[in-house]
């Protein structure tokens, strides 16, 4: 039975994501700093994912977050497809699908992405870059937090047709 | 066993490797075009494609925004309301006033043969994201090369300036701010005894300073700032729109130059609707 399905689904809920995350993104600002609804709902898609399809999470977010931005877009998707391959890597190692570990990811991962986009194309202060990612990244973690139940019924739902097909 | 791990590590590798390809490719595609003042292909096609789905969930994010938002601001904004009736009563004392000065001033240029340009003509965008990027302050609007909008077009609202567009897609395009640290516009202060020319630009703080003032410039908090018509960092911006009022005036560091912070006209997080001009 090919993965193909979920995948798409997986997909097509980054891609919704990383597009909210562009029309009501300064809606969700909190002291300035604000979700980044599209990184996120790629990380926690790649945990119920491989290494590799996640690299293509993260490159689709980039894009869509680069596309909206009117430079960088390179960086942005190297460091969204690096961190998304990472996630997907360890993921094959050590992860559990919980809440917990889905926050940590997130709040790690959202700050290497970050991190490697800046190591990329530095911009203005790198103090003021490094408060705002962390701030980012804890809000991703918020985001983590309702978006991990939605794509846990996104996945299980398929594996629970696949069963009853086994069966 | 090993084999099997060894082939599935390699197709991983191979994967990643294709996806950071593509995505420097596409990275420098997006720098080549840019730096020859044209819009890549690539971000191009992403952004008409997911735009329909951009606007369909900001009209949704705002219609949900309105329906509740004035639950938490009935009174406030029952308040506001008495305020702004007075402040339209004084307005329109203040605009006859002004239109027959404008009428007068018409004459006059007319008798000394001066020549108007022609006014320009508007487009009327919905703006689909306000800063969408936390790095860089732009706002993407509606409206792309297919309506007649080129890099370069300048923004504008009926409160005053906005910005300029840096990237055009098909459907959508991207207007920089003008607090965005790549953003500059020529300047002038609106006041008989001074009319200073200086250069408006965006900073890294995300404040809009006005430039280049020398230390004896008469200015003071409160004054108008509106465009001077002459060339900012990209095109140029016609003369007399709205940029801001002087927020603040200090002596800018040992330079015999003035630092002065220009609170902008527009509200850009508020801001439902553009005009491009062409």
């Amino acid at each position: 039975m090919t993965d193909n399905p979920k995948r798409i689904r997986l997909a097509v809920f980054t891609l919704l994501f990383g597009c909210a995350s562009v029309a009501f993104g300064h809606h969700l600002e909190v002291y300035g700093i604000r979700p980044n609804l599209g990184l996120t709902a790629a990380i926690v898609c790649t945990l119920f994912d491989g290494p590799d399809f996640g690299a293509v999470l993260g490159l689709l977010c980039g894009f869509v977050e680069g596309a909206y931005q009117s430079s960088s877009v390179g960086s942005l998707a190297v460091s969204r497809t690096l961190v998304c391959f990472g996630v997907g890597a360890m993921d094959n190692q050590m992860y559990r699908h919980t809440f917990g570990m889905a926050c940590a990811v997130t709040a790690v991962g959202s700050f290497a992405a970050e991190m490697l986009y800046f190591l990329s194309s530095p911009q203005g202060s790198a103090l003021a870059f490094l408060g705002r990612a962390a701030g980012s990244a804890g809000l991703n973690v918020v985001a983590a937090l309702l978006l991990f139940p939605l794509v846990r019924r996104l996945v299980r739902r398929r594996e629970s047709i696949i069963a009853s097909m086994a069966q | 066993m090993l084999e099997h791990e060894r082939r599935g590590r390699r197709r991983r590798v191979k994967g990643v490797v294709v996806c950071i390809v593509l995505a420097v490719g596409a990275g420098i595609w997006h720098n080549r075009a840019t730096a020859r003042g044209a819009s890549d292909p690539v971000t191009g096609a992403v952004r008409t494609v997911t735009a329909p789905i951009v606007r369909a969930l900001a009209g949704a994010g705002n219609w949900i925004g309105g329906q509740i938002g004035w639950i938490f601001t009935g009174r406030a904004t029952a308040s506001e309301n008495r305020l702004l009736r007075q402040r339209v009563e004084e307005l329109a004392g203040e605009n006859a006033k002004l239109r027959e000065e404008a009428a007068a001033a018409s004459r006059l240029r007319t008798h000394l043969g001066f020549v108007d340009p022609p006014p320009a003509k508007r487009i009327a965008a919905d703006v689909l994201s306000v800063y969408p990027s936390p790095n860089v302050a732009s706002l993407i609007i509606s409206r792309g090369s297919r309506d007649g909008v080129h890099i370069g077009s300048v923004a504008v609202a009926p409160q005053g300036l906005v910005g300029h567009v840096t990237s055009v897609a098909l459907t959508t395009s991207v207007v920089i701010l003008l607090p965005d640290a790549d953003s500059a516009v020529g300047a002038l202060v609106q006041r008989s005894d001074s009319r200073a020319i200086g250069v408006c630009k965006g900073s890294a703080e995300g404040a809009l300073l006005l430039s280049y003032l020398d230390r004896n410039t008469v200015i003071s908090v409160g004054d108008a700032v509106v465009s001077s018509g002459q060339a900012g960092n990209r095109g140029i911006f016609p003369k007399g729109i709205a940029i801001g009022t002087v927020e603040s005036v200090s002596p800018a560091g040992p330079s015999s130059t003035l630092r002065v912070v220009v609170k902008p006209a527009v509200d850009f997080g508020r801001l439902e609707e553009v005009y491009i001009l062409r």
